[in-house]
């Protein structure tokens, strides 16, 4: 789960088993209401692709439709060279993981694994030998005979990703697979998981309303918001340069400024805020002057200083703030700092040796990158269903 | 000294009982109490079944000294046998064919909307309110001889006389059918309401075609429902009295209508007793094979 920046070579021959998938403008409609809006992606074979948004964002009517669980209103749905769209799922060949496992509760562990290989008339004695290696595989050789309800939660998570994949299916869907494991197991299973897909090659499409989750184990993401993608890109790209409102106050935290728009140069925007403060940053759509929008900043990128007379004058992003909230948070302080027009900020500070600590009252400096403070129409947080709190505790 | 000696005693159980504060005795008094719960059910049961039965079984041995000569009579008489027999045939047929019927209707009732599944179940319930009795009678008007069956299929000329529809086995087992459905509907909706229904799809998506999916995972977790509804209905139907009788047309139809003989019409006590405690232990014997063989206790085993 390294790499973020750069997605793994997938065409190396170790992705054998991998199949790309191309969704091609994808509907699914409910007598009047679109659950999935026209959404086209492109996966490559071998790649892990997580479906990021709230709830009712479409994400898992998405993947019911891959899985052949709901119709296809419109659109297609091609898996490696066979377009499926129209298939019963029992012909599809995808493994699925469920988020309550769905493991089967009369049958033993290794029933369980071996079931699709039985429902594909596998041999007796191959499907034994696969069923043990696929257990191998999620490191649980020894529990083949016991019954599910006699393994723990990240157990019975483990014997129903041995069971997707056992008949070496090019696709996986896991449909928040890690929702019901308690924090400490999650964030290992999405180790296993990771090294899973990695040592098979497979191509995983992922489901989950947890951003964190989706920027640790995906090569890319898309962001999804009332059944459309908003974004699908490289963890890195969503987080540092978010190509709608959403997406910046959906994934990672922002501080957020409402304003209007005040010219561009060269190649950023200037922005007057309601606090009358006038910044300069980048809006990845174009924007007309005195239109209204909202600016995004994340908290780590606001650089702070004791002193405003201790800054480069140059700079176009130069705030006078005054503190307003301290809050230790061990590794890191957490600050409320707001300017003299009202605009307030929230910041996070790593407590290094011989870091600076400030107190409530303390005149400050703040700055930051153009290319950090993104511009957005306004419109497009307006219509973003319920846009998150952005100042959420650390 | 014994003051003391005392004190020390108190101290030290004092301390005992703080360091230790004893976990057994209000689990031990809250058992016993939930004991006692099933103390006025339990002497009903006594004065009402245990004590009769204990009657009938010594009637059945002592008349007025001991005496096999009824069991004998039981299983050497033709007549009994054949009855016998001919009420464990009713209770087969009526158990398969309610089961046949009922699955089905279970299946529906666990898996539609709410609403709907809440209709279904008041048309499932509603004859279990309607007195066996009338709907049994019911039966006679619409099936007779002068009945509306017969009326309406010699009125459309389809027949010249009418048909024997009442007083066989026909009829017989479509009043114990109707009037055991419930007892297969309601255990089977209980269990399929249970299942996940993320199973069925997981079957799919792991290969498995409708049939085998239903095959291979959802029919064996409702067993426990089955098995439930088969035990339950098929005690019912071997004792079964008023329907039978009344549809069946004679009391030598069933044990139950041979034992009311026994007990009412001719008086012979001894041989109604030997009579009802052979269905009895015919009843227990085969419920023991099915459990042994189908058990709940070993369906569950891999359970939920």
């Amino acid at each position: 789960m390294a790499n973020q920046d750069h997605p793994r070579d997938v065409s190396t021959p170790s992705a054998a088993l991998g199949a790309p998938v191309r969704l091609e403008r994808l509907t699914k409609r409910y007598d009047d209401v679109v659950a999935v809006d026209d959404v086209s992606l492109d996966i490559r074979a071998g790649e892990f692709v997580t479906l990021l948004g709230p709830s009712g964002s479409g994400k898992t009517t998405t993947l019911m439709m891959l899985a052949g669980f709901q119709e296809v209103t419109d659109g297609t749905i091609t898996v490696g060279d066979r377009e499926i769209s129209r298939l019963p799922p029992n012909k599809r060949d995808i493994g699925v993981v469920f988020q309550h496992y769905a493991l089967f509760p009369h049958m033993r562990v290794a029933e369980n694994v071996g079931f699709p290989l039985k429902m594909r008339g596998v041999l007796k004695a191959e499907a034994k030998q696969r069923v043990r290696a696929a257990l191998e595989l999620v490191k649980l050789n020894d529990y083949g005979r016991r019954y599910p309800r006699q393994l723990s939660g990240g157990q019975q998570q483990r014997v129903a990703l041995a069971r997707a994949v056992v008949f070496e299916p090019g696709l996986a869907l896991m449909d928040e697979p890690l929702g019901a494991l308690d924090r400490q197991l999650r964030e290992q299973m999405q180790f296993e998981i990771k090294r899973l897909q990695e040592s098979l090659g497979i191509t995983v499409i992922y489901v989950t309303h947890d951003q964190e989750e989706a920027l640790v184990m995906s090569d890319r993401i898309a962001v999804m918001n009332k059944g459309k993608i908003e974004q699908f890109a490289t963890p890195a790209e969503l987080y540092n340069e978010p190509a709608t409102a959403f997406v910046a106050t959906f994934v990672g935290e922002s501080n957020l400024l409402h304003g209007i728009g005040a010219g561009t140069r060269g190649g950023s925007m200037s922005i007057l805020t309601a606090g009358g403060l006038k910044l300069a940053g980048r809006a990845p759509s174009p924007i007309a002057d005195g239109d209204r929008i909202v600016a995004t900043i994340r908290p780590e990128k606001l650089i702070v200083l004791g002193n405003e007379s201790d800054m480069p004058v140059d700079l176009p992003n130069r705030i006078p703030v005054v503190c307003d909230e301290v809050t230790y948070a061990g590794q890191m302080s957490r600050y409320v700092v707001t300017a003299a027009g009202g605009d307030s900020f929230v910041l996070r500070v790593q407590n290094r040796p011989g870091s600076v600590t400030f107190c409530v009252g303390q005149a400050l400096a703040l700055m930051f990158d153009t290319g950090d403070l993104r511009v957005f129409p306004a419109e497009q947080l307006s219509g973003a269903g319920e846009p998150q709190d952005t100042q959420r505790p650390a | 000294m014994t003051t003391i000696e005392s004190t020390a005693a108190t101290t030290t159980l004092v301390a005992a009982t703080v360091e230790r504060p004893p976990p057994r005795k209000p689990k031990r008094a809250y058992r016993r109490d939930s004991r006692l719960l099933i103390l006025p059910a339990l002497l009903f049961q006594i004065a009402f079944f245990f004590v009769p039965l204990y009657y009938v079984a010594k009637q059945s041995l002592f008349d007025p000294g001991f005496t096999t000569e009824h069991y004998r009579e039981v299983f050497t008489n033709p007549l009994y046998r054949k009855v016998l027999f001919q009420t464990l045939r009713l209770a087969v047929m009526v158990t398969t064919i309610s089961v046949l019927l009922g699955y089905p209707v279970a299946y529906f009732i666990a898996r539609a909307r709410p609403l709907v599944a809440g209709i279904a179940l008041l048309g499932v319930l509603v004859p279990l309110w309607t007195s066996l009795l009338a709907r049994t009678y019911s039966f006679q008007v619409l099936y007779g001889r002068e009945g509306f069956a017969n009326d309406i299929l010699m009125r459309l000329g389809l027949i010249d006389e009418p048909l024997p529809l009442m007083f066989n086995t026909f009829t017989a087992v479509s009043g114990m059918t109707h009037a055991l459905l419930p007892f297969v509907i309601l255990p089977c909706v209980a269990v399929m309401r249970g299942i996940d229904p993320s199973l069925a799809n997981a079957a799919k998506s792991l290969g498995a075609s409708p049939w085998k999916a239903f095959r291979h995972v959802y029919f064996p977790l409702t067993k426990p429902g089955l098995v439930t509804s088969v035990i339950l209905t098929f005690i019912l139907a071997l004792g079964f009295f008023v329907t039978p009788v009344i549809l069946g047309g004679v009391s030598e139809f069933t044990i139950a209508g041979l034992i009311q003989l026994q007990m009412q019409k001719t008086l012979n006590w001894g041989l109604g007793g030997a009579l009802s405690i052979t269905l009895l232990a015919f009843t227990a014997v085969i419920v023991y094979l099915y459990q042994r063989r189908y058990g709940l206790d070993k369906l569950l085993a891999g359970g939920r």
